[in-house]
């Protein structure tokens, strides 16, 4: 099976790969089988670690890669339009499976792998910056091979470098060995690719989610956990994570308001209480994932408390939501996490 | 958080990094070994020491004790005085990672507002280990001094934060009622937006409060009354979304039983299902029916834009 998908890799339409994050309960076949319920079945293939995955409405056949105990690939030649309907209403009823949330940072050292196609960035700042309307949306698509040069020359303007979030990426990958192979990217994990070589596409693809992934799992090494006994004592392993914004927001009020509204794409449940200094703690329930965490705010930084067993899936994705709704320039006060973060300013 | 839980929670911030707030015991070479060691005095009496932290190198011990009020207790402060290093290693079963005898600097950490008093106090008693003050913008050493002179460096001057350190703990026996019925309500919501049907007072307890089951059992079942009892406040208020089923004699937990959870809604439904449940917690009035707020009218303007979440349209420039 991989080799027909190497071998027809090169004809007709893009293929395009999702990767989603997955916490199966039951082996992956059955998961799968319980995924499609009812719209659809579950093949083997001779490959072990291949699923062939047909929903019946619409017609749409996924090829499921979960060699990646984590990070399962839903490769497809159907079109987008029917695919990803799909995937998102797997991704909104499921407390399982959630999309890849790519962060700016690692957009960005995605186009330098390869020669820059084209670029878009999406921010959409009125509801939640509504009394700084000097630079609330900026939404722009850019081909060509100059992006740097745009994007550096946005970035010089202190009220547009805060907007400046990119939601999705192209570069043209050539390789002597291998051939050449184009890629574009959204931020939530989607990968479409054109050329002559899978194993380059595949490559890429390993790429992005090997970042997005050491993200994931130094984001979980931080998580508090607890030990010990009464006797001795309790030992508290663990840290609160800290994200600071670039500029001070203006309204906290309004701020927090939103973020804890339950809304897309935060789907954040909280009810913030009052602390020193105008700060507000809100003890909240990430409804993607049905897991509550901690959060403290201030005007200029979050802090965020998440017990063992939580995802940390659930602060990529804040990160990510925050660079396209509040501020792109977020930065992780701890170092190794900033760096997984924006790897290539690292 | 309740600001009688600043201390304790000052005292684990300095010994992490990147959580907000100043490293300066971790840069000390310090780490965080256990919180809450109850330590034997000359065999007899009692003392707990809310935190204990261990030089790397295991040449000095620190041991504080958080005072959340201004008031300096003799006895207790006296016994204090009498504690070795030896009887924290060996109650606090740490483990000593090289063969030197270390040293224990016995330290207290109190409120700023507190300050004046908690000094005097100590001057009275004729007590002189080190206290340090946590105040909104800064934390100095205030009275006394550290053996271990990396620390006596490090509080030299008075520190800068940005803000009250980190909750890492957030309740105790005396918190008020409000804060176990807060902690207790997110459970409840989180419960609901995993479609669970029922689901004990305990299990939510300890959902909220992770290290509950490592606490004494006494403390335990202090801690799970206070629960319980903010379940039964919850169960009026959210009479028609939760149901509580007391504990008995052959059901020995509490049981809350979900009747309706916004994830029986559709997605519009389900986020005013989650919204109507923030509402009752702060009790604000309701909107009349059929008046938009500004966010609906942004949602109304999102609605045929080609997202309301990330990327929608993964067609981008080849």
């Amino acid at each position: 099976m991989r080799r027909q998908l190497e071998q027809s890799f090169s004809e007709g339409t893009a293929l395009k790969t999702w990767v989603l994050e997955v916490h199966p309960d039951q082996e992956p076949r059955a998961f799968l089988h319980e995924m499609v319920r009812g719209n659809g079945s579950v093949e083997p293939t001779e490959d072990a670690y291949l699923q062939l995955v047909r929903f019946r409405a619409p017609h749409v056949e996924f090829l499921v890669d979960h060699l990646e105990d984590r990070f399962w690939s839903f490769h497809t030649r159907d079109r987008v339009s029917d695919a990803r309907p799909l995937l998102r209403g797997l991704v909104t009823t499921r407390r399982d499976v959630d999309w890849t949330w790519l962060a700016t940072g690692h957009l960005e050292s995605l186009l330098a792998q390869g020669r820059p196609l084209g670029a878009g960035t999406d921010f959409r700042g009125e509801r939640f910056l509504p009394d700084e309307p000097e630079a609330s949306r900026l939404q722009l698509r850019i081909g060509g091979s100059r992006i740097d040069q745009l994007l550096s020359s946005v970035r010089k303007d202190p009220a547009w470098v805060r907007a400046l979030a990119l939601d999705r990426v192209a570069v043209c990958i050539e390789d002597e060995d291998f051939g050449h192979v184009k890629e574009a990217v959204s931020r939530e994990g989607c990968f479409a690719a054109a050329g002559d070589s899978l194993s380059l596409h595949q490559e890429f693809v390993r790429l992005a989610v090997g970042t997005y992934r050491r993200l994931v799992e130094a984001i979980e090494q931080r998580m508090l956990s607890w030990s010990g006994n009464p006797d001795s004592g309790r030992e508290l392993s663990g840290s609160a994570m800290v994200i600071h914004f670039s500029q001070p927001l203006a309204d906290l009020d309004l701020f927090v308001d939103s973020l804890f509204s339950s809304r897309e794409p935060f789907r954040l449940w909280g009810v913030p209480q009052d602390g020193p200094g105008g700060m507000k703690y809100v003890e909240a329930v990430d409804l993607h994932v049905g897991h509550r965490l901690r959060m403290e705010l201030s005007k200029s930084w979050i802090r965020l408390l998440l017990d063992k067993g939580c995802c940390g899936n659930t602060v990529a994705r804040l990160a990510s939501n925050l660079q396209h709704r509040v501020d792109a320039n977020i930065r992780f006060e701890d170092p190794e996490l900033q760096a997984l973060l924006a790897p290539r300013a690292a | 958080m309740e600001p009688r839980l600043t201390p304790v929670n000052a005292f684990v911030s300095l010994c992490r990094s990147g959580d907000g707030w100043p490293s300066v015991l971790e840069k000390a070479g310090y780490y965080l070994a256990r919180l809450e060691v109850p330590v034997k005095v000359d065999g007899r009496d009692t003392v707990v020491f809310d935190a204990v932290a261990v030089r790397g190198d295991g040449k000095f011990i620190l041991a504080m004790e958080a005072k959340s009020g201004s008031n300096i207790e003799q006895e207790q402060a006296c016994r204090l005085t009498k504690v070795e290093a030896a009887s924290v290693i060996r109650s606090g079963a740490i483990a000593v990672r090289s063969e030197v005898r270390p040293v224990l600097d016995v330290c207290f950490f109190g409120l700023w507002e507190k300050g004046e008093r908690l000094k005097k106090g100590l001057h009275q008693e004729g007590i002189d280990l080190p206290l340090v003050l946590i105040g909104p913008d800064r934390l100095a050493l205030e009275a006394g001094q550290f053996r271990d002179e990396e620390l006596a460096r490090a509080f030299s001057v008075p520190i800068q934060v940005d803000g009250p350190p980190p909750a890492y703990l957030r309740v105790d026996e005396r918190s008020s009622d409000e804060t176990f019925r807060e902690l207790l309500r997110p459970g409840i919501v989180a419960s609901m937006s995993r479609r669970e049907s029922t689901v004990s007072v305990r299990v939510l307890a300890e959902r909220a409060v992770p290290d509950l089951g490592l606490m004494g059992l006494r403390h335990q079942q202090k801690l799970l009354r206070r629960f319980e009892q903010a379940a039964r406040t919850l169960a009026i208020e959210l009479s028609d979304s939760i149901h509580l089923i007391e504990r008995t004699a052959a059901c020995p937990d509490a049981v809350l039983r979900i009747l309706k959870s916004p994830e029986d809604s559709d997605p519009r439904g389900r986020t005013q299902g989650y919204q109507a449940l923030a509402r009752r917690s702060t009790r604000a009035p309701k909107e009349a029916p059929g008046q938009l707020t500004i966010e609906d009218l942004l949602d109304e303007l999102e609605e045929g834009a080609d997202t309301d979440e990330a990327g929608d349209d993964v067609e981008v420039p080849l």
